[in-house]
């Protein structure tokens, strides 16, 4: 990814200044549904009536806020691009490849990440237990997902292929967060429900789901990353043949 | 790299399959809502329970985590169906309009409880289709592009707040009980899911064909 960053030339500082927005666009996300979650407190134990008004303008700032960085960090990253591809004296058909890949999965790919980040520190802040439980799930998954592809590449020595039999083993055990929940939850409250608990778990149920769509979109992300670096490969060779065919001429 | 020999291979029908793939997509997403009326019914239980002292009762426990181990395995065989049903070369495609189909099923379902909180979760859907539709028509700038297909699930995210905000002022106005509020944030924090995660795929796929076929 780096190698790739210095065709952009002093432009390189604009995709740097668009991995900070992701960031802080994946932050304001994360403050927005905070706000949600103390809505729903509030609401299920009726108290703190008086600041719910306040908690929902401030949700909608941040989840505003959080769109338009986003939206800001896209286009820093379309013009440095659009740098790369002016920089990279080659035919357009294979700068396009690069080009779109850096305008559009680079700032998801940090926000996803940022995001994921961020809420596994919100979980922890709030319950290391319940943290644990939400992270579980994708650490299953990703796990069955590895061991599937292993003993895919053992069978056969063919490229591995994501089999569809291991997605579906991803898909149940990342949406199967809702049932650790309730175990926990369960085993947690064997002496008596505590009021602290009960909104910590709320939280949990809010961020859980969230946290595993991210975090699948995060490595789902890494590996189109890895796909790029091979063609980039690709590229560099085509550069360097070219130049040795220049020179022998 | 466009194989029509390849796209059709596996039926005569790809018209019928199609739709068949949609359904069970559509399905699929039904089922990941399953959990979360029992998350919500779980809530209000140790709700009852909070602060009395009393443990939660065994039969209780039994009851929550079988329920749960059947959502599980209806989870299980949906995503099965959906596999085994949905072809690769239109396995986008499909995704999104079984997406499309689940959300407005539900939402459909969410008016019968309150059509005002409803249509405070469900404005953002239309938009989210436009903004779709928008980066198809808008094929000669790149950024336009990427913009509104950026932005078809960028809007989803504030269909949560859109629900937040409309029920902290109709609960203010005791227009709203706490419970359906509860019903409806808990619900408008999965409802999008499925498209946003559609169309985030179809954005990162539209890049990643382009990779594919410089190999």
């Amino acid at each position: 990814m780096n190698e790739f960053l210095n065709f952009a030339g002093r432009y390189k500082i604009l995709s740097y200044v668009s991995c900070l927005l992701s960031a802080l666009s994946a932050l304001a996300a994360v403050l927005s549904l905070w706000y949600v979650w103390n809505i729903a407190s509030c609401i299920i134990f009726s108290e703190g009536k008086e600041y719910i008004s306040d908690y929902a303008l401030n949700a909608l700032i941040y989840a505003v806020v959080s769109v338009s960085v986003y939206i800001a960090g896209l286009i820093c990253a379309h013009m440095a691009a659009f740098r790369i591809s002016s920089n990279i004296c080659l035919s357009p058909d294979v700068l396009l490849v690069p080009l779109k890949y850096i305008t559009c999965i680079m700032p998801d790919s940090y926000f996803s990440f940022f995001s994921s980040v961020s809420l596994i520190a919100l979980l922890f802040w709030s319950d290391w237990r319940l943290a644990l439980v939400s992270i579980a799930p994708v650490v299953l998954g990703f796990v069955i997902m590895v061991m599937t592809t292993i003993s895919g590449i053992k069978k056969k020595a063919a490229m591995p292929q994501k089999t569809s039999g291991s997605v579906i083993c991803y898909t149940v055990a990342v949406n199967s967060a809702f049932l650790f929940l309730i175990a926990v939850g369960i085993g947690i409250s064997r002496l008596g429900v505590s009021k602290e608990f009960l909104k910590n778990f709320m939280l949990a149920v809010f961020a859980a789901p969230l946290l595993s769509i991210r975090l699948t979109h995060t490595i789902r992300l890494r590996e189109h990353q890895l796909e790029l670096n091979a063609s980039l490969k690709r590229i560099k060779e085509t550069l360097n043949l070219k130049s040795k065919e220049e020179n022998s001429l | 790299m466009k194989q029509p020999e390849k796209r059709f291979v596996l039926s005569e029908k790809p018209a019928f399959d199609f739709i068949i793939s949609s359904l069970a997509c559509a399905v699929h997403n039904l089922t990941l809502m399953f959990p979360v009326g029992l998350i919500y019914s779980f809530i209000m239980y140790m709700l009852l329970l909070c602060g009395t002292g009393y443990d939660i009762q065994h039969h209780s426990s039994v009851f929550y985590l079988s329920t749960g181990f059947v959502c599980a395995f209806l989870i299980l065989f949906s995503s099965w169906l959906k596999y085994s049903t949905t072809h690769m070369a239109s396995y986008h495609t499909a995704q999104i309009t079984g997406s499309i189909i689940s959300t407005i099923f539900m939402v459909i379902a969410l008016t019968f409880i309150d059509w005002r909180m409803s249509l405070s979760a469900s404005w953002v859907l239309p938009v989210s289709c436009a903004s779709t539709w928008l980066s198809v028509k808008v094929m000669r700038s790149e950024l336009w592009r990427t913009l509104f297909i950026v932005s078809s699930y960028l809007v989803l995210r504030l269909g949560i707040v859109s629900v937040a905000m409309t029920g902290a002022f109709l609960y203010a106005h005791d227009s709203l009980s706490a419970n359906i509020f509860i019903i409806f944030l808990l619900t408008a924090s999965r409802l999008y899911d499925p498209l946003e995660v559609s169309l985030q795929n179809l954005a990162a796929h539209s890049n990643v064909e382009r990779i594919r076929e410089m190999k």
